[in-house]
């Protein structure tokens, strides 16, 4: 009688534990591990354009007319961007130089280049490499601002760093 | 001496005295009112002597034919004579100068032998001009008979005679009396007239381009006597050209000529003065575009 | 000395002489005195003293004239036998020829054409018989007749007669023999030989424009190369947009059009071969180089390079080849344009400090500053017969502006927000540029002026415009 109650005690244990290890659907599944900033949507690569966009201070400097110097709010902005190229060294980025409708033509081509190359010589100085700065010049072509006022103006004379990937 | 003798004498002394003071003022004497000094009326012309003494003919009078042909050889005291009762004067001597053609002068337009004499006279009295100089006698005989040469006719002590008269026969048939010649201001008058007569046309002709008005063109014109034009006029001169300009000097050619024939023919202008010298029968305008 | 009195007096008089006359410019004429000028002569006529008449002759003394549009009557071009044609029926060419010479003559503002009812149809016959009294009694002194003919070939046959009606004289006629597909160009050459005749000037009608069509919003504006007729017509296409493109350029001989392409995002100057339609790159330089400029004799391509911020002028063989460096000052140097006979170049530098013009040797020696006045200057271009420069003056708002090569006598031709690169026409008497609106909505039109300021008019475009250039007449 005691086998008998010992085979049960086993059979029931083992009952128990089988049904214990048996697959069972939970309610509901806890939560996928991820990056924990983002609530919802998609993930944002690390070393790409929106990387670089949201982690620097502006990926647009400004001028003011007929100059390209680099004033101390421009240096600012250049100077977070040398941080996130640093972390990046192999990302190949581009210089835009853009102008304002009050110049002509070809002098605004120009004029362009020579913003896109004053913001590439100070990333230089800072120790990105040249070879992964291409610059290229719009003039007055390709405007942000549309009002032919000093505001629109100014807003329109930049230079925009374009990470290419 | 005694009393009467003392009164008559005081009274003939007095009265001597008195005859004398009256005298020295004046007051016997009838005063002429002196003359005004005349008031010579001075025109600012530089050639006044011209018009005044010796008139241009540049139309040679007509011939005045002599009633038989003489000898050139003949005494010139002759033709003296007989040329007191022609009505011109000088009278041409026709003895004096090469015999004259017995057919009457062929009725040529008076104004061809004239066309020719301004040409030739234009420089002399140019130099006359500007030099400004009382013209001599000499100078008004060699001038006036449209030629240089103050060629001594025959006659001698009677070379006077010759003055204005030329060693060629005229062949003119001009009846205008000699005396009344252009004066400066008569031409003013007639050139003023012209031009206002042609001032409409001229408004009317098209700048071609900037510059053109520098440009000045000078056309010939020969009218007969009813104002209309003899021919085309003929562009004889223009300045103001420059490299800017020269392309537009055809059109301003073209407008001068326009200017003139788009307002032919001149009206009202006096007969009398047609063909005298620096008569409407040939002139010469200047035009250019305003600016 | 009182002889020299009067030429004084009448000289002040002749000071005022054009004074007068121009008072009289056009309007019914009050009677005044003969309005003497000052003599230079050049001749060797002699010259009276002002006001004098000279002894043995009579001068009259004239001054008239106008500044108004010639009146000009140009009736439909009759046809003998209506003919069809491989370019339309003949009495139909004959409507549109006469239009052509009439837009022509009208656009360029010297001319007044008749037009409406006064304007009726003539006959055959009468195109060698005009009728003079007609058009002299309606005070149109200048007349343009012509016919039509098909020729049994194919090609067309236009005769043009230009008479005047006053004189009752023909004043010049030409025959032109063109195949259909080219029969505006008859109109267009009839055009020229009466505006020549006319004017003084040199020919124009028969030319072609190339420029940048443009259209979509301002941000992002679409650009494509297009080529037309100076009058409009004929307008083509020649890219599709797709790549930003900028000053194009017709080369003198007419084969290639030289202009700046944003193709595959690597701004540079590109050859575009008219006849196969096929492009190449000029420069093979990775550095942006743009602003190309062909030579007279089509040799070479004057254009401008950005090397490491730096712009400078170069010159390369049309048929491509090693570029040569003209000017390396540290400024921008760019938009270069050569003399007529190719010997010398201008352009515009900011070495000074702002933009300005300046004119070298074609091989880049002797640079010399010629603008000195308020403000700045660009986009030079030389005039086809030498004489000016054109540009575009910024001072405050952009005007169009001419000058002598030596920097004299400079003055604005235009007033408006932003007028900009000017072009000349064969004859160098008209300039053709763009004309920019303010604003979120603004466009640019092509606009063109004569050198005197007239004739300021709108260029019609299918769609919006700017960088014109006004190709060489055509042989």
């Amino acid at each position: 009688m005691a086998r008998l109650t010992n085979m049960l005690l086993v059979a029931a244990a083992l009952a128990a534990t089988t049904t214990g290890c048996a697959k069972k659907h939970p309610a509901e599944l806890p939560p996928v591990a991820g990056p924990a900033q983002e609530p919802s949507g998609p993930s944002i690569r690390p070393g790409s354009r929106a990387d670089f966009e949201r982690s620097v201070l502006s990926n647009t400097i400004h001028f003011a007319l007929d100059k390209y110097d680099i004033d101390p709010q421009s240096q600012r902005i250049l100077d977070s961007q040398v941080q996130w190229l640093r972390q990046w060294p192999n990302v190949p980025i581009s210089l835009e130089g853009h102008c304002d409708e009050r110049g002509t033509r070809e002098y605004n081509l120009a004029l362009g280049d020579r913003r896109a190359n004053a913001a590439k010589n100070y990333l230089v100085a800072r120790g990105v490499n040249p070879g992964r700065i291409s610059t290229i010049s719009y003039g007055k072509e390709r405007p942000l601002a549309l009002g032919s006022d000093e505001a629109s103006w100014a807003q329109n004379r930049r230079a925009v760093t374009i990470v290419l990937n | 001496m005694d009393r009467a003798e003392k009164a008559g004498l005081g009274i003939a002394v007095v009265g001597h005295v008195l005859l004398f003071g009256a005298l020295s003022l004046g007051l016997f004497s009838h005063k002429q009112p002196e003359p005004p000094p005349r008031s010579i009326e001075v025109s600012l012309v530089d050639k006044v002597g011209l018009e005044a003494t010796a008139p241009q003919s540049l139309t040679p009078p007509a011939q005045s034919k002599a009633p038989e042909l003489g000898n050139p050889e003949d005494a010139p005291a002759k033709p003296a004579e007989e040329s007191e009762p022609e009505p011109t004067p000088p009278a041409p001597q026709p003895k004096a100068a090469p015999p004259p053609k017995p057919a009457p002068a062929p009725p040529k337009p008076p104004e061809k032998p004239a066309v020719k004499k301004p040409d030739a006279a234009k420089a002399p009295p140019t130099r006359e001009a500007t030099t400004a100089a009382k013209p001599t006698r000499a100078e008004a005989q060699a001038t006036g008979a449209g030629t240089r040469q103050g060629k001594t006719p025959r006659g001698g002590a009677l070379g006077d005679i010759m003055r204005g008269i030329g060693a060629q026969p005229s062949k003119s048939t001009s009846q205008a009396p000699q005396a009344a010649t252009m004066s400066a201001q008569a031409a003013m008058d007639i050139a003023s007239k012209i031009q206002q007569q042609v001032q409409p046309c001229a408004n009317q002709q098209v700048k071609p381009g900037p510059g053109a008005e520098r440009i000045r063109v000078v056309i010939h014109l020969k009218l007969r006597r009813d104002g209309t034009l003899i021919g085309n006029p003929e562009v004889v001169g223009y300045d103001g050209t420059d490299d800017d300009n020269s392309r537009y000097l055809d059109r301003v050619k073209d407008n001068a000529i326009a200017t003139f024939k788009h307002c032919s023919p001149l009206r009202d202008l006096p007969q009398e003065l047609y063909d005298v010298p620096r008569g409407w029968s040939d002139f010469k305008m200047r035009y250019k575009l305003p600016g | 000395m009182t002889l020299f009195r009067p030429m004084l007096i009448a000289a002040l008089l002749a000071g005022t002489a054009p004074l007068a006359a121009a008072a009289q410019q056009a309007a019914s004429p009050a009677p005044v005195a003969p309005q003497p000028s000052a003599p230079a002569p050049q001749t060797g006529s002699p010259t009276p003293a002002p006001g004098q008449q000279p002894p043995g002759e009579m001068i009259v003394d004239v001054v008239g004239g106008t500044s108004a549009p010639a009146q000009i009557a140009i009736p439909p071009m009759p046809t003998a036998e209506v003919q069809q044609t491989a370019a339309g029926s003949t009495d139909v060419l004959g409507r549109e020829l006469a239009l052509i010479v009439t837009n022509d003559l009208k656009n360029s503002g010297l001319f007044n054409p008749v037009s409406g009812e006064a304007l009726h149809n003539i006959s055959y016959p009468e195109v060698t018989s005009p009728g003079f009294e007609y058009w002299a009694g309606a005070g149109v002194q200048a007349l343009v007749q012509g016919f039509v003919r098909a020729n049994g070939d194919g090609t067309l046959t236009v005769g043009c007669y230009l008479y005047d009606t006053y004189a009752r004289s023909e004043l010049t006629r030409q025959g032109f023999v063109v195949p259909p597909s080219d029969w505006r160009r008859a109109g267009h050459k009839c055009a020229d030989m009466v505006y020549t005749r006319l004017t003084g000037e040199g020919p124009y009608f028969d030319s072609r424009v190339v420029y940048v069509s443009e259209s979509g919003p301002k941000g992002h504006r679409i650009k494509r190369l297009a080529i037309m007729d100076q009058d409009g017509a004929n307008h083509r296409f020649l890219t599709n947009g797709q790549s930003i493109v900028l000053t194009p350029r017709l080369s003198p001989d007419q084969r290639s059009i030289v202009y700046m392409s944003y193709l595959n995002d690597r701004p540079s100057i590109y050859v575009y071969d008219i006849g196969t339609g096929r492009q190449r790159l000029l420069v093979p330089d990775t550095n942006l180089n743009f602003a190309p400029r062909v030579s007279p004799d089509s040799r070479w391509v004057l254009f401008s390079m950005a090397v490491a911020g730096n712009t400078d002028v170069y010159r390369v063989p049309l048929a491509g080849g090693t570029p040569q460096r003209l000017t390396d000052a540290p400024g921008i140097d760019t938009g270069g344009s050569y003399s007529p006979d190719g010997g010398r170049i201008v352009f515009e530098s900011d070495r000074s400090g702002s933009q300005q013009l300046y004119v070298m040797n074609a091989d880049g020696t002797q640079q010399q500053r010629i603008s000195f006045g308020g403000g700045s200057y660009a986009t030079p271009v030389w005039s086809p017969r030498g004489d000016l420069i054109a540009y575009t003056h910024m001072q405050g708002n952009f005007r169009i502006g001419v000058m002598s090569p030596v920097g004299a006598g400079e003055r604005n031709l235009t007033d408006d927000w932003q007028d900009e690169g000017p072009s000349w026409s064969p004859n160098g008497r008209v300039l053709m540029f763009f004309r920019a609106t303010q604003g979120g909505s603004g466009v640019a039109d092509l606009w063109s002026v004569d050198l005197t300021g007239v004739a300021l008019r709108r260029i019609p475009t299918p769609l919006d415009g700017s960088d014109p250039s006004w190709g060489p007449l055509r042989p």
